[in-house]
């Protein structure tokens, strides 16, 4: 358990989600939606000798491609990549309404962590509360540019 | 001349060394806040909550952070996205 409390799998695949129900679990399914507010920064360089390419999401990087063209400039994209469109939180049988539990692979898309660069990333996990129907997610707003561990 | 840097991926909170060797995965379970933190001396503070040692790896090399993973597989660290020995990079490893 994270803080003593009890950790609340995500299921992510439609085969995982139905061994989890014939398991006991109750699947509080869920659709994954990609933020706008979440966004990565790519730009690729390209040697005109070679072709060969150097991808960098750092401007910091600009001055290790000094030799090359610039062929996309920075991009905002998505980063992440889930297996599926949906997904679920396993909820065991013996939950109490109102216990606090931590949700250890967020399903939603919170934003997480904000760089002055300009890219923004999604909380992986977070405490939550069962109220009977749904997990209420107990996010702290984050704005740190530092990670631990 | 080039300063050699490690590289952090902040998808998946991956350290990397300059050579792209993976150096550690950073995971806090309880999403503790550096900022929360106690310091202890410079370079590195005390978690409030679990009482282990963060060290701060904008003060040491690559080098130094190798030798501290090797011998302490449990060790954390803080990156921070802007310190000057790294730069982040997530589309070719994450």
């Amino acid at each position: 358990m994270d803080n003593n409390l009890r950790i609340i799998t995500t299921a992510r695949t439609s085969e995982a989600i139905n061994k989890a129900a014939k398991d006991g679990y109750w699947p509080l399914v869920k659709p994954v939606v990609p933020s706008p507010n979440i966004k990565s920064k790519y730009a690729v360089f390209q040697s005109q000798t070679t072709g060969e390419i150097s991808v960098i999401n750092d401007y910091r990087s600009e001055n290790q491609t000094s030799r090359l063209n610039r062929v996309i400039d920075f991009t905002n994209y998505y980063p992440y990549h889930f297996e599926s469109p949906y997904a679920a939180y396993l909820i065991p049988s013996d939950i109490k309404v109102g216990e606090h539990v931590w949700l250890d692979d967020l399903i939603e898309d919170v934003v997480g962590q904000v760089w002055n660069q300009g890219d923004s990333f999604r909380l992986p996990s977070c405490e939550a509360i069962w109220d009977g129907k749904d997990l209420i997610l107990q996010v702290r707003s984050v704005v740190s540019e530092t990670v631990v561990g | 001349m080039l300063q050699l840097k490690m590289k952090f991926n902040p998808l998946t909170n991956e350290l990397f060394t300059d050579g792209d060797r993976l150096l550690k995965k950073l995971h806090c379970p309880i999403l503790q806040q550096w900022e929360a933190m106690t310091e202890a001396i410079p370079a590195h503070k005390i978690c409030d909550r679990c009482s282990k040692a963060v060290y701060d790896t904008a003060f040491l090399s690559e080098a130094n952070i190798q030798e501290l993973v090797t011998n302490n597989a449990q060790a954390c660290l803080k990156v921070d996205l802007n310190q000057d020995n790294l730069t982040i990079t997530y589309t070719n490893h994450g």
